[in-house]
C-alpha cells in the first residue's frame, strides 16, 4: 500500500512538474513573440544609428584618400609640363610620385601624338610597384579601344581631372581605375595625360577594412549610378523594400557610398536570439525548479521526521491509552450477576470513562455474610488518576476485609495520605451489608450521597460528614449504618452523571438522577443503570462526555436467613 | 481561567478568575510550582470571581495547603460564592482552610 501510495505521489510530481514547465513555456513563447516586433524595432533602429555612424566615417576617409590621389596627380602634371624634354626626369618624377601615393598602384605619362609620334595608338611611360614592392618603368604603345578614346577626349579634350568610367582590366590581370589629369607643353599647348591606377581589390579592401558588421554590406557608385564596389551577392539582394539602406556622397567626384542590411537578415538574427533567449528561460526555470525543491526537501525533511515521529509517539501513546483503558476495565469486575448463587441480592455496576482512562472506580466481595461494596472518584483524570485509583483499588481489596468500615477507610487513608507529593484524593463510599440481617454500615468520605429508592419512594442518604481519602492522615472516619428492607435498592453514583452536560453546558443534575431514579419502571438492579444511563445519554446528546460515569446500583430481596427458611 | 499572583511583604494573594476544572489545572501547573515556592508567606486566594472548581482545582488548594503547612503557614480562602462553599462543605474542605 505504501508503495502504491509513493508511487502515485511520484506520479502526480512528475505530471505537475510537466503541466508548470509547460506552461512557463507557453507564457514564455507568448511573451517573446508578443516584444520580438519591437525588438525587431529596436535593432533595426540601432542598426540604422551605427550604419549612419559608420557612412559618416567611410566617406570621411574615401574622400581624404581619394583627394590625395588627385592632388598627387595634378601636381605630376604640373611638374610633367616642366620636364615634359627630360625622359629621365619624367622617369623620375613617376618613380618620386608613386613612392608617395601608398595608395596607388601604379602612375603613368601619356603623351600626345605631337609630342611622341605614335602610329594608331599612344605612348606611354608606366611606373608600377611590382610583387616585391619595387616600382618598375615601361614603356608602352596602345591601341585605341573605345573606352580609352571617349576618356581621353574627355580629358585632354575638356582639359578636367578625370575619374575613369569604369574598371579597365589591365593585360597582368588587374582590375583599376584610373584619376587622369591633362598636362601642357611649356608654350601651353596640350601634351599629354597624367594618370595614377588604382586597384579594385583596394578599394575592396578598404571597403571590408571599415567594414563596422557583417550584417552591413557596404558598395560604391558613380555618379552615374555604375557600381564601383560590391559586394558579390549583391545584386540578388537588391530589393530595396527588404533592406536598410544609406547613403552619402563622396562630394568633389559624386560618388557615392552606400551602406545597406537586410532585414530578413536582421529578422532572422532577432528571432535567433529570441529563442536563444526562450531557450535559456526555460533552462533557468527548470534549473531554479530543481534548486528550489532540492532546497525545500533539505530544508522541510527535518520538520517531515519530526511530524512522523511525534505522530508515531502519539499512536504508541493512544494505544498505551487503550490498553490502559483495558487495564482499568479489568480492575473492576463487570460480570453480571456477580454472585449467582446468592438470591438475597442483586448487583449491577457500569464504568464509562471520560477520557480512554478514568479515575473512578467501584468494587465489591463477598466474606463469609458480608457483602462488601464501594464507589470512588480520584480527582483529575488520566493516566496519573487512573494509578492513584489502582491504589484505591487494592487497598480496597487488601484492607477492608475483618475491619469495621471507619477503621478500614481510617487504614486505606493513612496508606494514600503517605508520599501523596501531588495531594491526589478520592471521594470515596465503603458500605457492608451483612446479607443475614440487611444491615449496611458504610462510610462517606466526601463522596455523592447514595439515593435509596424503597416503596417506590427515593431518598438520599445523609451528606458526608468525613473528608475524601488522601487529604488528611489525621482524620477519623466517622461510620452510619442504616437497615434496609427486603425490595430495598441503593444507587451509588460518580459526579459524572449528576454533571454531565448537554451540548449547552446544562447539567443533568442531582434533582433529575432522583426524578429518573423514582420514575423508572425497572425494579432490578441492572434495570435501574439502564434506565438512569439511558436518560444520561438522552440529556447529553452529542455533547462530549466530559467526566467518568460511574454507577453501582444494589437491591437487596431478602435476608439469607429467610431465603434458608 | 485566569490566576493572577500579587506577592506582598506579608503575603501572597492569589485572585482565581473563572472555571478551575480539569484542563485548567493541567495548564495551571507551572504557575502552582512557583506558588509552592513562595508558601513560605501565609496564601490568600481570593475566589470572589472564581465560578466552579473541578476536583483537580480542589487538588491544587491542597497542594498550596500542604506546601505552606510543611513552613508553618496557613491558606485562606477569601469571598467563596455559595456555590462554591457548598462544594467545599460537602467535601469538608472548609476545614482545611481558613474561610473568610
Amino acid at each position: 500500500m505504501k508503495q502504491t501510495g509513493k508511487k502515485a505521489s511520484s506520479s502526480l510530481q512528475v505530471r505537475m512538474t510537466a503541466y508548470v514547465t509547460s506552461a512557463v513555456i507557453f507564457v514564455s513563447a507568448v511573451a517573446m513573440i508578443l516584444v520580438a516586433g519591437r525588438v525587431r524595432g529596436d535593432y533595426e533602429d540601432l542598426l540604422q544609428a551605427r550604419i549612419s555612424d559608420d557612412l559618416d566615417a567611410i566617406t570621411r576617409i574615401m574622400e581624404q584618400r581619394l583627394l590625395r590621389i588627385e592632388e598627387t596627380t595634378k601636381a605630376m602634371a604640373a611638374l610633367s609640363t616642366m620636364l615634359i624634354d627630360d625622359r629621365q626626369e619624367t622617369d623620375s618624377l613617376l618613380c618620386r610620385s608613386l613612392s608617395v601615393m601608398e595608395d596607388v598602384y601604379g602612375a603613368a605619362i601619356v603623351f600626345d601624338n605631337t609630342v611622341v609620334p605614335c602610329q594608331d595608338g599612344y605612348y606611354e611611360r608606366f611606373a608600377l610597384r611590382n610583387a616585391n614592392g619595387e616600382v618598375e618603368l615601361n614603356d608602352f604603345v596602345n591601341r585605341w579601344d573605345s573606352q580609352t578614346q571617349r576618356e581621353w577626349d574627355v580629358c585632354y579634350g575638356d582639359g578636367k581631372l578625370l575619374w575613369s568610367d569604369f574598371i579597365s582590366e589591365y593585360s597582368d590581370g588587374y582590375k583599376v581605375i584610373s584619376c587622369s589629369v591633362p598636362f601642357l607643353d611649356k608654350n601651353g599647348r596640350r601634351a599629354g595625360v597624367v594618370y595614377s591606377v588604382i586597384l579594385e581589390s583596394y578599394l575592396t579592401s578598404f571597403v571590408t577594412h571599415y567594414k563596422a558588421r557583417k550584417d552591413i554590406d557596404i558598395s560604391i557608385y558613380k555618379a552615374d549610378g555604375k557600381m564601383v564596389v560590391a559586394p558579390d551577392d549583391y545584386i540578388l539582394r537588391l530589393e530595396p523594400e527588404k533592406l536598410l539602406v544609406r547613403e552619402s556622397a563622396i562630394g568633389h567626384i559624386g560618388w557615392k557610398v552606400v551602406l545597406s542590411a537586410d532585414r530578413r537578415v536582421i529578422g532572422a538574427k532577432v528571432n535567433q536570439a529570441l529563442l536563444s533567449m526562450l531557450a535559456l528561460l526555460v533552462l533557468m526555470f527548470i534549473v531554479i525548479a530543481v534548486v528550489v525543491r532540492l532546497c525545500v526537501r533539505y530544508v522541510a525533511r527535518p520538520f517531515i521526521e519530526e511530524k512522523r515521529r511525534i505522530e508515531k509517539e502519539r499512536a504508541v501513546m493512544e494505544n498505551e491509552m487503550v490498553l490502559a483503558a483495558g487495564a482499568q476495565n479489568e480492575l473492576v469486575p463487570h460480570i453480571f450477576p456477580p454472585f449467582p448463587e446468592r438470591r438475597g441480592i442483586d448487583l449491577a455496576a457500569c464504568l464509562h470513562p471520560a477520557r480512554k482512562v478514568g479515575g473512578d472506580i467501584y468494587d465489591y466481595f463477598i466474606v463469609g455474610n458480608k457483602l462488601y461494596f464501594c464507589i470512588g472518584d480520584v480527582s483529575g483524570k488520566g493516566v496519573q488518576a487512573s494509578l492513584f485509583m489502582t491504589a484505591v483499588h487494592y487497598l480496597f481489596r487488601s484492607v477492608v476485609a475483618g475491619s469495621s468500615v471507619s477503621d478500614s477507610t481510617g487504614h486505606m487513608n493513612v496508606s494514600l495520605c503517605a508520599d501523596n507529593e501531588q495531594c491526589r484524593f478520592v471521594t470515596f463510599w465503603l458500605g457492608c451489608l451483612d446479607l443475614e440481617s440487611g444491615a449496611l454500615e458504610y462510610v462517606n468520605a466526601g463522596h455523592d450521597s447514595p439515593i435509596l429508592l424503597r416503596g417506590g419512594r427515593v431518598e438520599t442518604f445523609p451528606p458526608s460528614e468525613n473528608m475524601s481519602l488522601g487529604i488528611s492522615e489525621e482524620e477519623k472516619f466517622v461510620s452510619n449504618t442504616v437497615v434496609l428492607q427486603p425490595g430495598d435498592l441503593i444507587l451509588l453514583y460518580t459526579d459524572g452523571v449528576t454533571e454531565a452536560m448537554d451540548a449547552g453546558g446544562n447539567e443533568f443534575g442531582g434533582e433529575r438522577l432522583l426524578e429518573v431514579v423514582g420514575g423508572t419502571s425497572r425494579s432490578d438492579a441492572s434495570g435501574l443503570l439502564e434506565s438512569v444511563l439511558a436518560a444520561v445519554r438522552k440529556h447529553a446528546g452529542d455533547a462530549v462526555q466530559s467526566d467518568d460515569i460511574t454507577m453501582l446500583c444494589l437491591k437487596f430481596i431478602m435476608s439469607e436467613t429467610n431465603i434458608s427458611q | 481561567m485566569e490566576i493572577n499572583i500579587q506577592n506582598n511583604p506579608e503575603n501572597v494573594v492569589v485572585a482565581l478568575n473563572g472555571s478551575f476544572d480539569t484542563s485548567m489545572a493541567e495548564q495551571a501547573e507551572p504557575t502552582v510550582k512557583e506558588l509552592e515556592s513562595m508558601a513560605s508567606k501565609p496564601i490568600v486566594i481570593d475566589c470572589s470571581a472564581l465560578d466552579y472548581i473541578a476536583s483537580s482545582g480542589l487538588r491544587v488548594l491542597l497542594r498550596l495547603r500542604k506546601a505552606s503547612a510543611a513552613r508553618g503557614q496557613k491558606v485562606t480562602l477569601l469571598n467563596v460564592n455559595e456555590s462554591i462553599m457548598e462544594v467545599l462543605r460537602v467535601t469538608h474542605f472548609d476545614r482545611m482552610f481558613i474561610m473568610q
